[in-house]
């Protein structure tokens, strides 16, 4: 049995605990939430030791492995005390807000000898996956270009809480991008540097909404990112990562893998044009189901890893995912040049509330106060 | 009560497509208008479907009311609740308990927000389901409903939480108080029948993905397959086609092979839904 104490129980730890939870090899011996209503909720319904804060967790539960997922400006110390508690450790994604942070808990991790992950979960998705092995085939030939995309609803309007504060890890970048950039980091390797980037508003005044530049690969490719958190045009946040070659062309989003070839590839069974392949006919059944495939793939891969000590084998460790995090402060710096005109801010728009809207703010406000 | 052969679903309606993204837009794009959406609805009408599947997303309102002035006097409704991405969005921007709070006192509905409070301060699931329930259950007002489902997202993650007194909540919540038979959509066919089953729901109705590609029946195609020979539930079959992976004959065969009377399906041509009834009819029998 792996030990298994839970760190922040918003919506992403619910979702890995229901995951876990459920494992036969898993015992979860604790959870650590600062929310006093969420510890009185879980304390009715599930029969787990519960902590208010995560170094009584480590101390007392003693968990051969945590999964760490509080708002991402928690995880540094988070991740930090658990690695020093000897835990393996499962965290959100991104690792943190900061890429010394990010590259200083890589290295702590490699002298410790612990299994590390970071939650990129399209790294665990079979399209993704499918893709990423056809590219080292060689199938489409030296890559030369690509673009690495991500659009989604999540913003409709000023973000309120952490969302819209990027001290807390709110925002598009820190949200979407690092998505996308991690995409390009799993199929390319780490971009080296960036340029043209752009970061722009739509409803937030505090947060960027839109993101867009170039990546630079080691080899001089450039390819484009492009992310949005505020179009209302998709119905579910959607990635979508494409890689021209000498040779043929892959566009990959979560549910289908296209690929255009200039010759047929016998070996491969694919003819020369288009061929598809679809998330039905390359994913397999899962132990437990919940969200999506790829999120119990990540977490059982993870279970394995540390029942094995096998330190190289997860999908994400935290060297991989620093990349990402370096990406971001550069991203970041880009867009900040002083030659680039500063980005346009959000109208301030009249306030003129309801009656009905102000009797919410209030009912709000006081539930606010009593919870 | 029979639950009806043929039940006709909406994810079409949505742009929702497991398959594909470009399919998933291009369905979104069709359906953008009521009308285009109250055709098929008609055409499923003149086949002779009367079982419908609805989820309470934001624009199951002006469906119902659609539903209410025009639908056939021996419709049956099956909705399922929540719709997942309007709390999912909500949880984004507010965080659980905003959301919480910002739903239970949506349209100046001042009971739900009374209950709503008394829910979250009383720290306990329980209360906050039943609101839950009541609240989606207005859109649904004076239609036969025959059976309300917990969404899968929902039912999952309970089932994974090890929540079962919730969901035994749910189920006695929907027949108490609103005469309705429970229904649970899920994507874990075997455990949600085991654990249903042992908190005391008897011969639970339990949807979820069978088809001949094993696409979603988790945790095995075998496991799903013998639930269903054991029996002791009415189960539900969607996805019969698995977004389109597997074609129509084929995918009804599958399902006719299998202890199983009952079949969802979206469609959203008058050819494919006409087909893909009278296969149904033919193999479930009506």
């Amino acid at each position: 049995m792996t030990r298994i104490g839970f760190i922040g129980f918003g919506r992403m730890g619910i979702t890995h605990f229901a995951i876990l939870n459920s494992h036969p090899d898993v015992d979860v011996v604790g959870i650590a939430d600062p929310s006093r209503p969420m510890r009185a909720i879980l304390d009715s319904h599930v029969k787990v030791p519960l902590f208010s804060d995560h170094v009584e967790l480590l101390k007392k539960a003693k968990p051969d492995a945590v999964i760490i997922a509080p708002p991402t400006r928690f995880h540094e110390a988070a991740v930090r005390d658990a690695m020093e508690a000897g835990a393996h450790v499962f965290v959100e994604k991104p690792l943190t807000l900061s890429a010394d942070a990010s590259l200083g808990l890589a290295s702590l991790a490699r002298e410790r000898g612990l299994v590390t992950q970071v939650g990129f979960v399209h790294r665990s998705n079979d399209v993704f996956i499918e893709a990423k092995r056809l590219l080292e085939t060689g199938l489409i030939g030296e890559t030369r270009t690509f673009s690495s995309e991500m659009y989604g609803a999540t913003i409709s309007k000023e973000p309120s809480g952490w969302r819209g504060d990027a001290k807390e890890g709110g925002g598009c970048l820190y949200e979407f991008a690092a998505h996308a950039i991690d995409l390009v980091v799993f199929m390319l390797g780490a971009p080296v540097s960036v340029g043209g980037a752009s970061l722009d508003r739509v409803f937030s005044s505090a947060v960027e909404d839109l993101v867009s530049a170039t990546l630079f690969l080691p080899d001089g490719q450039a390819g484009r990112l492009e992310v949005n958190w505020s179009d209302g045009a998709y119905r579910k946040p959607t990635n979508r990562i494409t890689i021209f070659g000498t040779h043929g062309k892959i566009v990959a989003d979560p549910y289908c893998l296209a690929v255009w070839l200039r010759d047929a590839n016998a070996e491969e069974g694919l003819e020369a044009g288009w061929n598809r392949k679809y998330i039905t006919d390359l994913a397999a059944p899962v132990r437990f189901y919940v969200r999506g495939n790829s999120f119990t793939n990540q977490l059982d891969n993870f279970v394995e890893c540390v029942q094995n000590g096998d330190v190289g084998g997860t999908p994400c460790s935290f060297a991989e995912a620093a990349h990402t995090d370096v990406i971001i402060e550069k991203l970041r710096a880009d867009a900040e040049s002083e030659d680039r005109p500063k980005p346009r801010r959000p109208r301030p728009q009249a306030k003129r509330r309801s009656k009905r809207a102000r009797v919410r703010a209030f009912i709000e406000k006081l539930m606010g106060a009593l919870t | 009560m029979k639950l009806d052969t043929v039940i006709f679903g909406d994810n079409q309606f949505f742009g929702i497509n497991h398959h594909s993204e470009e399919k998933a837009r291009s369905l979104a794009e069709r359906f953008g208008k009521l009308e285009a959406i109250t055709d098929v609805y008609e055409q499923a009408w003149d086949v002779g479907i009367r079982g419908f599947m609805l989820n309470a997303n934001p624009r199951a309102d002006s469906i119902c009311d659609f539903l209410r002035a025009n639908g056939p006097d021996d419709m049956s409704l099956y909705p399922s609740i929540p719709y997942p991405h309007k709390y999912a969005n909500a949880v984004n921007e507010k965080g659980l308990f905003g959301a919480i709070r910002d739903f239970t006192q949506d349209d100046g509905m001042f009971s739900f927000a009374k209950r709503g409070a008394e829910a979250l301060l009383s720290q306990d699931m329980v209360p906050v389901m039943k609101t839950l329930v009541d609240l989606e259950m207005q859109t649904f007002r004076d239609m036969n409903v025959k059976v309300l489902f917990l969404q899968n997202i929902l039912t999952d993650l309970l089932l994974g939480v090890g929540a079962e007194d919730v969901l035994a909540a749910f189920g006695e919540h929907v027949k108490t108080r609103w005469g309705v038979e429970p229904g649970f959509l899920s994507m874990n066919i075997p455990m949600a029948v085991r654990v249903l089953r042992q908190s005391g729901i008897d011969n639970p109705i339990v949807c979820g993905s069978i088809n001949r590609a094993g696409y979603f029946m988790n945790p095995s195609v075998e496991a799903v397959e013998k639930t269903l020979d054991e029996g002791g539930f009415r189960p539900m079959a969607m996805s019969i086609m698995a977004s389109g992976a597997v074609p129509p004959k084929e995918a009804i065969s599958y399902v006719a092979s299998l202890p199983l009377k009952s079949v969802v399906f979206g469609a959203s041509s008058r050819r494919n839904i006409e087909q893909t009834a009278n296969l149904l009819w033919e193999g479930l029998g009506k």
